[in-house]
């Protein structure tokens, strides 16, 4: 271990610390005096994250026995969830404040979850990936049952708990058999395992299935795989795993649902990115090509439908969020050709991007309506909103467009980027199928814009102070319309160099 | 003046900025001006200038996001030329005629003005994914009209309309995207180069022509995808109406000559019977169901399903007159739809009802106007001497000989047109007033003159329609045939 090692991991290392420091700040000092510092520290930790990862910039380096890996995509998502955090302390004050929940661990909880999903984006050996889903999704419970005192949230959080702990289990199974797997093939075919490389780590998979004839298709292999990929679809809330993600949006305060909605999308498709990426051009059978398009199409289909008649618009989002990460499978489907492979990365990058900032603007606008720190969860609390909080509607407007992927909002690039990835690995009919999934979210969502602009409402003006969620999701609104309008100015230079150093491959490994 | 189309689209998005930023009063004053310069400056636009590729002149080429293809690519030819016309010319009259509503007047006209100019980037767009784009995005405003501004029925009115036409469009799309993938551009002129060289995958091509077809039929509410046609225009504002009738609607038709049958390969030629049967199918059925009508609204509503199925059967039947005739065709239901939306406007503003059944003593009450009214209902039914005649005898003769059966009962739909808006007018306009808190319909200096020059374009176009059909007949076939680009 040297500086270069603690450099390149420390995005998770500076999270951590911080969440820790947080956490005793709050212990030592005097409750009124550590609501704002404690945030001031939080903000920090996240400020010196984005530093720490913006400083390694974009060229490959590992790290840790060859343990985390950072290139630009890596950098990109570290500062993304970085962000997240940070946005998430700011919008949810407001609402910690009403129902006087303690503040010191729930920034100290971000922090970690955080730091987590940061070494699960970094992990290049599947047991560090391990690590990070446990440092996260621990957090993760925590949160999702943060209001203790309200039924729902406590739901939430031992839903979450008992699906999640399950599944942690058939990720370190399947773990288990890859290593296993991999282990005995390269034993009976005379190889090497590579100087530095355990067995759990991505190079040495990769090694094993373009160097082993018909490693690819064994069994245990692919048993394997299959637990590998199904938990992290779970993490990441795909279907048929998505069952407790509504439960969770609708428990949870907003902003946390925010929270947990992106930063498990972020860290779980990043490191299934890179699990793709050493599964492209080989020889897997069917199997998990199959796997994959049952997955992203149930995903489409569920959440689209799900969403349709929803009376809580946190419900609403919680399938969204399915649907949505239903299209993110079909760009790491088309990721796994190897001349659609540049191209789906790019879509994969720039989706999970803009769904980040679209969903935490959708779930500010839902703190921001909120009354005395209650969400604004009835789809019925937003009949006539239009005449009367015309910036909250046009602004949840937005979202909701860009949601259904309506041109001139950064939601219908999103999507073309993931179309043209997977026809051009020659996916048409799933192509149809998933539009036609988008055409019933659509009447999800334009079910809401109805609400809010068509229907006259006699509710009065509801009195918002959350000023902090109202500044959060008015930046969104005005980032999902410059990223639909000017992406290359925007934000896509930034993912062009993020792919332009693909993640480790076997080829590198002598 | 290549940046003539930009100066066209921009002028009414400044207007709407503007307008939406100053006080109430200001705003519709401020939506003419910006407007009326539009359409004054796509008078210029007919006429040849700039730089001239492939039959198409102002071209303008700028990037948007290069890395996708995506290029601000604009160039007109007649067809598109007389498109953005008509479309300026409808946004300056809906501006002028038709009151805002009192509590959202800016919002109103932004909708309206951000309508207008996204449809003149599409009959402009020369890149197809920016025809897509603005195709698209130009619902958006339709839908905040029709569900803010719209009629009793207008929620479930707006969700039905962008349901229907979005899932259409997500079709072509996919279509679209599929053609990139193949060809590896966007870009129109290189595509239909591509495609008439034969360099095209024919699946794609197959794939194309259906996507497209069903994108563009329900764009232009074909039967028997005309289904969210009612409900829309029933309780679409009246001054949205008129784009979205006039003009929008239109982009099906004009979808189907630039992009369907060029693009589409031997396929789209092998689906031409079987749009032509529908669109006859169309015309009928249009005729029926107006002739069940008793709301005037609803009456003219669906005799758009009618004539509209007039134009796309010249549009596809691949004669040079009938393709023309279907140009002018676009124009004058534009026009004398317009015409009638805005009377119907008149009537349920000043009677408060329309019904037909409520209706009643306008002619004597109203001479001018029902006069108006009357002249209107002409070029409706194709009278000689109307501008409707023209355009639909063009059609008709043209289809003839390829098509006899169905242009037979796509002809016997022009009896159906005459029975029920003659039989409309008869029930609503003459007799005596049925309801007692009837008022006179007192049009002021500016209605007047809007509806005076109306008239006069009917009966121009009815007598002289030789120039216009000029410009009409340059519609698409000249492409490719001038390969290399020249500068004038």
């Amino acid at each position: 271990m040297n500086f270069g090692d603690i450099h390149a991991a420390g995005a998770p290392i500076l999270m951590a610390v911080g969440g820790c420091v947080v956490l005793l700040t709050d212990l030592a000092s005097k409750r009124s005096a550590t609501r704002k510092f404690g945030t001031f520290l939080a903000i920090l930790f996240c400020i010196a994250s984005m530093v720490c990862s913006y400083t390694l910039g974009g060229q490959l380096r590992t790290a840790f026995s060859n343990g985390i890996a950072v290139e630009g995509l890596v950098v990109t998502m570290q500062i993304l969830l970085a962000a997240i955090a940070a946005i998430t302390i700011v919008a949810s004050s407001e609402i910690l404040q009403s129902f006087h929940l303690p503040k010191g661990e729930y920034r100290a909880l971000i922090l970690l979850a955080s730091a987590g999903a940061m070494v699960l984006v970094q992990s290049l050996d599947l047991v560090n990936a391990f690590v990070g889903i446990e440092i996260m999704s621990v957090a993760f419970y925590v949160l999702a049952g943060y209001r203790r005192a309200q039924a729902a949230s406590e739901e939430a959080g031992a839903k979450y708990f008992l699906m999640g702990a399950f599944v942690s289990a058939i990720l370190l199974f399947g773990i288990a058999l890859i290593y296993g797997s991999v282990g005995l093939a390269m034993k009976a075919n005379g190889l090497e395992l590579p100087q530095g490389y355990s067995f759990t780590n991505i190079v040495t998979i990769s090694k094993a299935i373009h160097q082993v004839p018909g490693f690819g298709t064994s069994p245990l292999f692919l048993l394997g795989a299959v637990m590998l990929i199904g938990s992290l679809m779970f993490k990441a809330g795909v279907a048929p795993f998505h069952m407790v993600a509504p439960d969770v949006y609708q428990g949870a305060p907003a902003p946390i649902a925010g929270f947990l909605a992106t930063t498990s999308k972020v860290a779980a498709f990043t490191i299934l990115m890179r699990f793709f990426t050493i599964l492209a051009g080989a020889d897997t059978g069917a199997a998990i090509n199959v796997v994959v398009i049952g997955l992203a199409l149930l995903s489409i289909i569920v959440g689209n439908t799900g969403a349709a008649n929803q009376k809580s618009i946190k419900r609403l989002f919680g399938y969204s969020s399915v649907a949505h990460g239903g299209y993110i499978v079909l760009g790491l489907l088309a990721s796994l050709g190897t001349e659609s492979q540049a191209a789906a990365i790019t879509a994969v990058t720039f989706y999970i991007v803009a769904y980040a900032i679209t969903t935490i603007g959708s779930f500010a606008v839902v703190a921001w309506l909120g009354k005395d720190g209650e969400d604004a969860d009835a789809i019925s609390a937003y009949r006539g909103l239009g005449k009367r909080n015309l910036g909250a509607a046009i602004t949840l407007g937005i979202f909701l467009l860009s949601l259904s992927g309506i041109p001139l909002t950064v939601g219908f690039l999103t999507k073309l980027g993931v179309f043209m990835a997977l026809l051009s690995a020659g996916g048409t009919w799933v192509a149809v199928v998933a539009l036609i999934g988008s055409a019933i979210g659509l009447y999800a969502y334009l079910r809401v814009i109805s609400e809010m602009f068509f229907v006259d409402s006699t509710q009065q003006e509801t009195s918002s102070t959350d000023g902090a969620s109202k500044l959060v999701a008015v930046s969104a609104a005005t980032l999902v319309i410059v990223m639909g309008v000017f992406p290359s100015q925007a934000l896509l230079p930034s993912f062009e160099a993020s792919v332009t150093a693909p993640p480790v491959s076997g080829d590198e490994v002598k | 003046m290549n940046e003539l189309i930009l100066v066209i689209v921009a002028l009414p998005l400044i207007a709407a900025v503007i307008a939406s930023l100053v006080h109430e009063k200001s705003a519709k004053s401020i939506s003419i001006i910006g407007s009326a310069i539009a359409c004054l400056l796509s008078i210029l636009g007919i006429t040849t200038g700039g730089t001239i590729d492939r039959g198409f002149h102002h071209v303008f080429n700028a990037p948007w996001l290069p890395k996708l293809g995506l290029m601000f690519s604009f160039g007109l030819d007649g067809m598109s030329s007389l498109l953005v016309l008509l479309t300026t010319f409808l946004t300056v009259i809906a501006v002028i005629v038709i009151p805002a509503p009192k509590n959202a007047v800016r919002a109103y006209y932004l909708s309206i003005l951000v309508a207008g100019a996204l449809t003149n980037v599409a009959f402009a767009s020369l890149n197809i994914l920016l025809f897509y784009i603005a195709f698209e995005a130009a619902l958006i405003p339709v839908l905040i009209a029709i569900g803010m501004f719209g009629g009793g029925d207008r929620s479930k009115a707006a969700i039905q309309f962008f349901v229907f036409t979005v899932i259409g469009s997500l079709l072509l799309l996919s279509a679209i995207i599929g053609l990139r993938i193949a060809t590896g551009t966007f870009d129109y002129l290189t595509l239909h180069d591509l495609v008439a060289a034969g360099a095209v995958d024919p699946s794609l091509l197959r794939w194309f022509a259906i996507a497209s077809f069903i994108a563009f039929a329900t764009k232009a509410a074909v039967v028997p995808l005309h289904a969210w046609l009612g409900r829309a225009y029933i309780n679409t504002p009246t001054g949205m109406l008129l784009l979205l009738s006039g003009a929008m609607a239109k982009l099906g038709v004009y979808g189907l000559i630039r992009f369907t049958l060029p693009l589409g390969g031997d396929f789209a030629e092998s689906l031409v019977p079987l749009i032509v049967t529908l669109g006859a199918v169309s015309v009928v059925y249009g005729a029926f169901v107006a002739a069940a009508q008793t709301d005037i609204k609803a009456v003219i509503a669906f005799s758009s399903i009618s004539h509209m199925g007039y134009i796309v059967i010249g549009a596809v039947v691949g004669d040079d007159a009938a393709r023309s005739g279907s140009v002018l065709q676009m124009l004058n239901h534009g026009i004398t739809t317009g015409a009638l939306f805005i009377c119907c406007d008149f009537i349920s503003r000043y009677r408060g009802s329309r019904q037909v059944t409520a209706l009643g003593g306008i002619w004597s009450d109203s001479p001018l106007f029902s006069r108006l009214l009357l002249l209107f209902t002409f070029s409706s039914v194709a009278l000689p001497l109307t501008n409707g005649f023209v355009g639909e005898f063009l059609i008709l003769l043209g289809a003839f000989h390829k098509f006899p059966y169905q242009t037979a009962i796509a002809s016997a739909g022009a009896i159906g047109s005459a029975v029920y808006m003659l039989w409309m007018i008869q029930r609503s306009i003459y007799g005596g007033s049925k309801s007692d808190a009837s008022k006179v319909i007192s049009l002021g200096v500016s209605e007047r003159s809007v509806l005076l020059a109306l008239a006069l374009m009917i009966i121009g176009i009815g007598v002289a329609p030789s120039p216009l059909l000029a410009i009409a007949s340059d519609n698409g076939h000249k492409v490719g045939a001038a390969m290399q680009p020249e500068v004038k």
